[in-house]
């Protein structure tokens, strides 16, 4: 597919013939200009703008005069309106820019095509991100196309210094990927790494950033994601700002952020935008019911199975009372009930949105209920389910709460078959695997594993905006400074005397 | 790579090996919430226990069965054995329970009076011994037979132990936990004091067994066995001198002729402190009293300074009089020295302390304890001239 265009135009119409042979979309026209001059447009339907391709490149060839004889470049540069104007040479080059939508122009007797870029297609508009929303903050979230995902970026962060360095993954879907990151506060060894990962990536197909994702991270094994990916341009935008490294993929609204550490996982967006009393408490409260969600059902069934003392007496009492009636012992029952809530989770997502809603609040309640009558489980078991249940939909990135409910299963083995010693060890463990986790270099637990004492301003609370004036430490020199000291607001410091 | 793998494998296929195979469900454990010893003959001891039915306990119900019946119910359940020595009795004990023995809960012990007359040394080591006997359980002493305070079903609360372990809060009687009592089993003084329990007499208009049994008094020990049982006023002694004693309503006369006052404690300081000059020794209690005015009875006006100076005369003075009272009989008379005056000697002059150590018996009787008591009365409640008369009938004096 190297082969260079012909000069001769009936050859070139020919060997396109037989490259897209059976392939209902593609257009081929050749048309006569300015008397005798052959020439061929070729677009594949439905991925250009047919309106714009016969107003601005046909009609304009066709009305021009019949001398003097134009070439190919000189018909482009003075009689063709349009703006993205590229060469080819080699029929390679001719079916990528037909996948992209561009038009292509050949000339009788000339080896060199142009392309035009006037691709226009069906797509999303954009729309809020189902899997983020905020109460407060913009509603805009990225669609799947990248030429769209990069212009919200841009709009946000305005300068030049924002790089956007594009190319091409997947040998058969040939999906376009930019490496978007700031010039000024990006570690340029960080941003050649992100370029050599993406580089070495050799797969056919590359349906969503999640292929890229898992073919660069750096711990494939590890439940915990090391890599953000988010909906949200304002999210990107923050991170670009604290000179991390974002890839766009075509045909996915999902935009990855590296490197990225576990504390920004459980972040939001929101936090930023509230004052920083709510933004603080919400986030103490988020890593309270982190543990929660990981450790309650396990804490429930080893205290109950061997460290009964801990129980105050009169709770005691209850729970042995409401055991009376169940034949399953904790550990069984904890499972049981913890799968089932699972199955009921990942069934409301299927289904239709209605539906759904209704399937979960109803499968929950009702065969909690009626389970506890039938004399399955115990009350304290189903509390315990359904505070483990809303505690982890307090997490806000959902890969993350993916990993910590998995996660909820071995320490649950753990409680009923070692008791705290279990669960003690089995978080340890867990602990460790997560202090050698890397992200690009960045320590995983970093501000707590890597003692950062600026970083505390932003993890267990969130210091009011006017404290944080300096930027976490990634890797490499960085720039310090993203705040003019003095920033705290109050009457009359605006003035200027 | 492989072999890590083969590690990991061979873990967590052991891993549900230990721990699963010998857990024990909560409901196969009968949750004890006290225990009893009593004297059955020369050679035995009988053991009751008082556990929870925990059927009887879901009130709330699953299913609405039961209906939440607290109060008339009879939620706990006694058992008793004899054995030789107590860990006989419950081994004895096990195969009439139809679940295993689980101490956890059991903050409850009691000795009975006979078992304590004849020395609970040997029977303690068995609690201290045990494995799973909670250290913080409280030990009591009852008047009569152990096993009745555990076969009460109180109104109010679950179990008869719940009753006792709430009187605690009070702290108008003694607390005395098993890590203490193995403490002072083998301290310097080889004396003290066990709260004494009684049971309520139950009223008319409900079934016999209905009541709780409270603590009423002390029992004081010397050399591991129980000597007497005094009486609250003067187990109010030792607590006030231990300093352990809160919230007590003093009672007392402020003239020869006129009625009486209450004055409620708002707090106490103090402190011991040991001297020896040659061959007396000194024992020193400074205190500070503070207090209000609860109730006036004597017609007299508080607000009279001097009025006010004389009643607080008179607090002081009540106040001694308990501690002397105290004194006189567990000091002189049993010559039991409750009080762990023996550590602080034995903490400051220590070589007097080896040198009086087998003689204590002798020596502490000839303790000379002077009170430094400094009173205050802070208030006179809400109101001030006595509020059941009108104020012309108000005496100064």
């Amino acid at each position: 597919m190297g082969q260079q265009i012909f000069p001769d135009l009936q050859r070139n119409e020919e060997e396109l013939q037989r490259i897209y042979a059976r392939c209902s979309d593609i257009v081929i026209r050749p048309f006569i200009i300015q008397g005798k001059t052959a020439m061929l447009l070729i677009y594949l339907e439905g991925l250009s703008d047919k309106n714009a391709i016969e107003r601005q490149i046909v009609a304009p060839l066709m009305r021009v005069g019949d001398h003097p004889i134009l070439q190919l470049q000189e018909l482009v540069d003075r009689t063709i309106v349009v703006s993205q104007v590229k060469e080819c040479h080699d029929f390679q080059q001719i079916t990528e820019f037909l996948a992209e939508g561009s038009a292509i122009l050949l000339r009788d007797s000339e080896s060199q095509g142009i392309a035009f870029g006037l691709n226009k297609w069906e797509m999303r508009g954009i729309e809020e991100p189902t899997a983020e929303s905020v109460i407060r903050g913009s509603r805009e979230g990225f669609t799947e196309t990248i030429k769209i995902n990069i212009a919200q970026i841009r709009r946000i962060l305005k300068k030049p210094e924002l790089k956007i360095e594009a190319m091409k993954l997947g040998s058969v879907t040939q999906t376009s990927v930019a490496v978007v990151y700031l010039d000024n506060l990006a570690d340029p060894e960080l941003v050649q790494e992100v370029k050599n990962r993406l580089e070495r990536i050799d797969i056919d197909g590359m349906l969503e950033s999640g292929y890229i994702e898992q073919l660069i991270e750096d711990s494939p094994y590890s439940p915990f994601p090391q890599i953000l990916s988010t909906e949200r341009p304002d999210v990107v935008c923050g991170n670009l700002l604290e000179g991390r490294v974002a890839i766009i993929q075509d045909g996915t609204p999902f935009v990855l952020v590296v490197p990225v550490t576990f504390f920004a996982m459980l972040q939001a967006a929101e936090d930023y935008y509230q004052r920083f009393w709510i933004g603080s408490i919400t986030r103490l409260l988020r890593y309270f019911f982190v543990l929660v969600a990981m450790l309650l059902p396990s804490l429930y069934v080893a205290i109950q199975t061997f460290h009964q003392e801990m129980i105050p007496g009169s709770l005691l009492f209850s729970m042995a009372a409401s055991r009376e009636q169940v034949p399953f012992p904790a550990l069984i029952e904890a499972l049981l009930m913890e799968v089932t809530f699972e199955a009921l989770r990942e069934a409301g997502i299927r289904l239709p949105k209605q539906v759904g809603a209704a399937v979960s609040i109803v499968g929950a309640l009702v065969i909690g209920q009626a389970a506890v009558q039938a004399g399955l489980v115990s009350e304290p078991m189903v509390i315990v389910v359904a505070i483990t249940g809303i505690s982890s939909f307090l997490i806000p990135r959902y890969v993350a709460g993916i990993a910590i409910r998995m996660l909820r299963f071995p320490f649950i083995f753990l409680g009923g078959s070692l008791g705290l010693l279990g669960v003690v060890m089995g978080f340890i463990a867990l602990i460790i695997h997560m202090s050698s986790l890397k992200s690009f270099g960045v320590p995983y637990l970093s501000t707590f594993g890597a003692p950062n004492w600026n970083g505390f301003k932003d993890v267990m609370v969130r210091a009011p905006l006017w404290k944080m004036d300096i930027r976490p430490k990634l890797r490499g020199n960085y720039n310090k400074y993203r705040q003019s000291p003095n920033q705290k607001p109050g009457p009359n410091r605006g003035r200027k005397t | 790579m492989r072999r890590l793998m083969t590690c990991f494998l061979g873990v967590i296929l052991v891993l549900p090996l230990g721990g699963c195979w010998d857990r024990t469900e909560l409901n196969d454990l009968v949750l004890i919430t006290a225990m009893s010893f009593d004297k059955e003959s020369d050679k035995e001891v009988r053991v009751t226990v008082q556990f929870i039915l925990p059927k009887s306990m879901s009130g709330g119900g699953s299913a609405g069965l039961g209906g939440g019946q607290t109060g008339t119910n009879k939620n706990t359940l006694t058992r008793s054995e004899k054995g030789i020595d107590i860990a006989d009795a419950l081994f004895k004990l096990q195969p009439k329970l139809s679940r295993k023995q689980f101490w956890g809960q059991c903050k409850v012990i009691i000795f009975g009076e006979e078992l304590a007359r004849s020395g609970i040394r040997h029977h303690f080591d068995f609690l201290v011994r045990h494995p799973l006997i909670r250290e913080r359980a409280y030990i009591y002493v009852s008047r009569g037979l152990g096993k009745d305070a555990l076969e009460v079903f109180p109104n109010m609360e679950e179990s008869s132990a719940r009753v006792l372990l709430k009187q605690n809060q009070y702290k108008l009687g003694l607390m005395v936990t098993m890590e203490q009592v193995s403490q002072e089993l083998k301290g310097d003084s080889q004396a003290f004091a066990l709260p004494a329990i009684a049971i309520l007499p139950p009223y008319s208009a409900s079934e016999p067994l209905h009541t709780v049994p409270y603590i009423q008094g002390a029992a004081i020990f010397k050399n591991g066995a129980m000597i007497s049982l005094i009486s609250d006023k003067l187990a109010r002694g030792i607590l006030w001198i231990n300093n352990e004693l809160r919230n007590y309503t003093e009672t007392f006369k402020v003239t020869d002729s006129g009625g009486v006052i209450s004055l409620q404690s708002i707090s106490t300081r103090l402190s011991l402190k040991p001297k020896i000059k040659g061959d007396q020794w000194f024992m020193t209690i400074k205190a500070r009293s503070e207090g209000s005015i609860v109730q006036d009875s004597s017609s007299l006006n508080p607000l009279n300074a001097k009025t006010l100076a004389r009643m607080n005369d008179a607090f002081e003075k009540s106040i001694k009089d308990r501690v002397q009272l105290t004194l006189a009989k567990v000091q002189h008379d049993m010559k039991a020295d409750v009080f762990q005056f023996a550590t602080l000697y034995h903490r400051k002059y220590p070589k007097q302390w080896a040198q009086s150590k087998d003689k204590w018996d002798e020596q502490f009787p000839k303790v000379k304890v002077k009170i430094e008591l400094d009173t205050h009365i802070l208030r006179t409640g809400v109101i001030n001239f006595p509020g059941g008369m009108p104020k012309e009938e108000t005496r100064d004096e």
